[in-house]
């Protein structure tokens, strides 16, 4: 386990392995969300109440998931950055931060644009908008801390801690602002046990779904690895792919 | 146990050398709250309404202004470092330190909390509430925001950044506490409210510590 | 004081790095009872780091500090009693007075053959007692907290410039108490601008 991880964790050895990876997720991220963007603003059958304007849920739902979902990867790398030390999973936590407190951003704002024609008004204390915005606080918070210490390895490091307390406390705050606003809509993932949704509405959500979170491992493995260049801008290995490049 | 007592002793000791340092966060709490009746209206039914609202948040920034006491003069003179290499397990330490924190400035917001209630017009009966709910929930504040402040000790301008990690952290405290303190108010059941932040409570007692060490360790290096 | 158990702080292979500089790689020493080592170097080449690594405070990214063979961070209690550690700041509360400062001095590391009033001798500062440290000069400060070496039982002294402010008096004592403390089978390991008499010493300079 251990060897596992350190030879899979260094640096040297990260840039190479995920090198591929990062192009056949980036492909596979294109065709899904290119199939999926016109299998749901365009074949799919419009809302019997809502209209067209329930669409926007195609990157609503999806980005607030993988908000979700990037804080997992995140704490999990802060744990493994901790306990095994290693180099790689420390880039993963500031480049997580930034990706999954983007796909915060964007459910929020996909989520007040959509709240306009059902609620009337663009900001709604609605729990799941609530908790949505309580999560940006904490990727602001987890990226404030990364970036204040002049040493990236110190700041990973507070940062994989916070992140760590976060992940334990999410539910708790989640379950809180929902007992707090009991008047809330429910999940929509939960739609799809469901008979109600039409199954010709949700296999293109599902497609996004993959689709996101293809983009999201596609997006992370990039910027890691740009990551990894920059921080190791002095060891010799990472000047002989940049000449390579050149 | 011989550890924490004696850490205890000690910043007890300091916290009463410093107690004019130590008042200012309880001024800050008085001051704020007879803000609200300027700003927004003496009406009664208006303020009895916001009442549990504002004074948790008050308690809350007041909680986070006093923060930066727990361990900020042991790093800069040094003493912090002694104490930590002291045989002994380290979350006794942090313990300690977290108790006399709360000792110095969460115990006299629960004891100041009735007073800034009643300037706000709020029901008599509910004020007991309002007390236990402080009285659970502010220990739970000291040792989050223990976390904060272990992150950011190395940093100069560490305050500041330590509130904003910390706040969202508040967030179930403040929900659950003003929801309880407005269940009394409408002479509802409230013992759920207590279980749940009771329960929070010993979850934060046990969890946290280890978290601060963690920090620390990392504010270090 | 048991001689013939043998005492030895060993350091192999340690790396040490701030932000994208390397401050040492591939260090090693080892010290033994009795033995002293004095660690030179030109600001900024990292001696307080590395004594922050010995005392097991900062983590080091590679290799490993030993205490008679065994990794520090694998026997922390142990080490810690066997520790003595003054750093570059004084430790000492400005709030409390002399007297109030020993005795958390004395509270924290016991010991019943010295009380408080004999400590302020030996440090000088009897007639002070009962003053604030706050108005204690920075030499006055520093005496404050060396007073941990006459009170010390432990074997290991780290010390970061422990002759910082002090007037050629008090460096005598010093001098003449690290001077027992190594006959008597401790260790020491020292940082230094100016110079220290001690009569058998092993120095170490740090290269970058």
């Amino acid at each position: 386990m251990m060897q596992f991880i350190h030879k899979y964790g260094s640096p040297r050895y990260f840039y190479q392995w995920s090198a591929p990876w990062q192009f056949w997720l980036t492909v596979l991220s294109v065709i899904l969300l290119a199939v999926g963007t016109y299998w749901g603003l365009v074949i799919a059958p419009p809302d019997y109440q809502m209209g067209d304007s329930y669409r926007i849920l195609y990157i609503h739902a999806p980005s607030a998931w993988m908000s979700m979902f990037a804080y997992m990867v995140m704490a999990f790398s802060g744990i493994i950055a901790l306990v095994w030390r290693i180099k790689v999973a420390e880039v993963v936590i500031g480049q997580c931060a930034i990706i999954g407190g983007s796909f915060t951003a964007l459910a929020l704002i996909t989520g007040m644009l959509w709240g306009k024609p059902m609620w009337g008004a663009y900001w709604v204390w609605d729990a799941r908008l609530t908790s949505e915005l309580v999560l940006l606080f904490l990727y602001m918070g987890v990226l404030a801390l990364y970036s204040a210490f002049e040493d990236p390895r110190t700041g990973a490091k507070a940062a994989a801690i916070l992140s760590i307390v976060g992940v334990i406390n999410i539910p708790i705050i989640h379950y809180s602002v929902e007992w707090w606003n009991t008047l809330h809509q429910g999940p929509t993932v939960t739609k799809l046990d469901k008979p109600s949704a039409h199954i010709s509405m949700l296999i293109p959500l599902l497609i996004m779904f993959v689709g996101f979170k293809t983009y999201f491992f596609a997006l992370l493995f990039a910027r890691v690895r740009n990551g990894i260049l920059f921080r190791e801008k002095n060891a010799s290995w990472v000047k002989e792919v940049l000449e390579l490049k050149s | 146990m011989h550890l924490f007592l004696s850490v205890l002793n000690r910043d007890l000791m300091l916290a009463i050398r410093r107690r004019r340092e130590l008042a200012n966060p309880l001024v800050f709490f008085i001051i704020i709250v007879s803000l609200f009746p300027l700003g927004v209206s003496p009406d009664k039914e208006l303020l009895r309404e916001i009442a549990p609202g504002v004074i948790w948040v008050t308690a809350l920034l007041a909680m986070l202004m006093s923060m930066d006491t727990m361990f900020r003069s042991d790093y800069d003179d040094g003493s912090l470092e002694q104490l930590l290499l002291l045989p002994g397990p380290k979350i006794f330490l942090i313990g300690a330190k977290i108790t006399a924190h709360w000792l110095s400035i969460g115990l006299p917001l629960v004891i100041l909390a009735p007073v800034m209630a009643l300037l706000l017009y709020f029901p008599s009966h509910a004020i007991v509430t309002l007390m236990i709910t402080l009285l659970i929930s502010t220990p739970i504040l000291s040792l989050l925001g223990a976390v904060g402040v272990a992150l950011t000790l190395s940093l100069r301008s560490g305050g500041i950044l330590s509130s904003l990690l910390i706040l969202p952290f508040y967030i179930p405290v403040l929900i659950f506490s003003t929801m309880a303190i407005n269940a009394a108010a409408d002479n509802l059941p409230v013992s759920g409210y207590y279980s749940l932040l009771g329960a929070f409570l010993i979850i934060s007692v046990l969890l946290i510590p280890f978290a601060v060490v963690a920090a620390l360790r990392v504010s270090y290096n | 004081m048991n001689n013939s158990n043998h005492l030895k702080l060993s350091v192999s292979q340690l790396c040490c790095e701030r932000g994208s500089r390397t401050l040492f790689d591939g260090l090693n020493f080892q010290v033994n009872d009795g033995e002293a080592m004095i660690i030179q170097g030109s600001n900024g080449v990292g001696k307080t780091s590395l004594l922050r690594i010995i005392i097991g405070l900062s983590l080091a990214v590679k290799g490993e500090v030993c205490w008679n063979d065994q990794e520090i961070h694998s026997i922390n209690e142990e080490f810690q009693k066997q520790l003595l550690y003054i750093g570059h700041s004084a430790a000492v509360k400005t709030e409390l007075t002399v007297r109030e400062n020993l005795q958390l001095l004395l509270r924290f590391w016991p010991n019943d053959k010295v009380n408080i009033v004999e400590l302020a001798e030996i440090i000088g500062l009897r007639k002070r007692l009962s003053v604030p440290c706050s108005r204690l000069s920075a030499g006055q400060l520093r005496r404050v907290s060396l007073a941990r070496l006459f009170i010390s039982t432990q074997k290991l002294w780290i010390l970061d410039e422990p002759l910082t402010a002090l007037d050629i008096n008090f460096i005598g004592l010093i001098e003449q108490r690290l001077q027992d403390h190594l006959k008597q089978g401790g260790l020491a390991i020292l940082t230094t601008h100016r110079g220290i008499d001690l009569d058998q010493q092993k120095v170490i300079v740090l290269e970058i």
